[in-house]
């Protein structure tokens, strides 16, 4: 079978960076619907648009430093799977407020996303505090160079 | 605090939560077809079969991985690279669809991003020659080590 040797971390960092990219061409969607009409700007497309690339911002920059094997980023990137599991939680609970009780079938669906999301986050987060996974990092256990030092004594 | 899962066994999880979430919304195609009387011919049904058999698939195989079975990751490879060609069909369909609406289409082409970027962190992480040799490695009893040792 097929095998390369990039370290986990990096893998992660790789998938961080496409979802960024991909939070930012949903902005660039969000732009030209902002400036679809030539007499009015429309407000709420502008404001996805930033929160959006605020987003991406935020995913980019650990991303690269995962990249690189910087230990920060993977405390940022977890602090922002915390936020995000409580924001998470937060538009759930106000979601299911604002669906109907007969609503069945939409109320699944809800719960449905809300278990696919959530679960994304706490992977995430049980990734990035994995003992395997942080042996990437250089001082972590992962550099093996010391090995043969050790062995010639 | 560190945890010591095997990363096959995180990836394990996520792919379970996946499941669930493609035999949910199963359920939302079955209930829909139920309240439309002449649906037997509708593409609703294709989809609602296509999504269950999906996710068993994924459930099955996700069972294989966190038992440590070899056949759970080629199987697994094997579903990634369907998925890919599947979705490049369907956004290629897409993209006719949507050739004069260029907001929806923008926002079609990042989810794509976003869904094929899963997908070959998916393949990148399972063939990882350190995810393997964890992975191949749980699977062999510990008991050798000690006679090998005993033999010096």
């Amino acid at each position: 079978m097929f095998r390369h040797r990039l370290n986990l971390i990096q893998i992660f960092g790789i998938m961080t960076l496409g979802i960024a990219l991909s939070l930012l061409l949903v902005a660039w969607a969000l732009n030209g619907e902002a400036y679809r009409s030539e007499d009015r700007i429309d407000r709420d497309s502008l404001w996805g648009r930033n929160g959006f690339i605020i987003i991406s911002l935020l995913l980019a920059v650990p991303a690269v430093g995962l990249l690189i094997r910087k230990k920060w980023a993977v405390t940022f990137l977890i602090v922002l799977f915390w936020v995000a599991i409580f924001g998470c939680i937060g538009l759930f609970v106000l979601a299911f407020f604002n669906t109907s009780r007969t609503d069945v079938e939409g109320i699944a669906l809800l719960a449905g996303f809300f278990i696919l999301i959530l679960a994304f986050f706490l992977a995430g987060i049980l990734y990035l505090n994995n003992a395997w996974v942080l042996e990437s990092f250089p001082g972590n256990g992962g550099e093996k160079e010391g090995l043969a030092d050790v062995l010639d004594q | 605090m560190r945890n010591r899962l095997l990363p096959t066994h995180i990836f394990a999880i996520l792919m379970m939560a996946v499941s669930i979430f493609l035999l949910i919304t199963a359920r939302g195609l079955h209930q829909a077809l139920a309240q439309n009387e002449d649906s037997s011919t509708s593409p609703i049904v294709a989809f609602r079969n296509a999504f269950t058999l999906v996710a068993i698939t994924l459930i099955v195989l996700c069972i294989g991985l966190i038992a440590l079975k070899k056949w759970a990751i080629p199987g697994f490879l094997v579903m990634l690279c369907l998925g890919g060609i599947t979705l490049a069909w369907g956004i290629y369909w897409l993209a006719g669809e949507l050739k004069n609406e260029p907001t929806p289409l923008k926002i079609v082409v990042g989810f794509s991003v976003l869904i094929y970027t899963l997908l070959i962190s998916g393949i990148l992480f399972l063939t990882n020659a350190q995810v393997l040799a964890l992975f191949h490695r749980k699977e062999k009893p510990k008991e050798e080590m000690p006679d090998i040792l005993d033999q010096f």
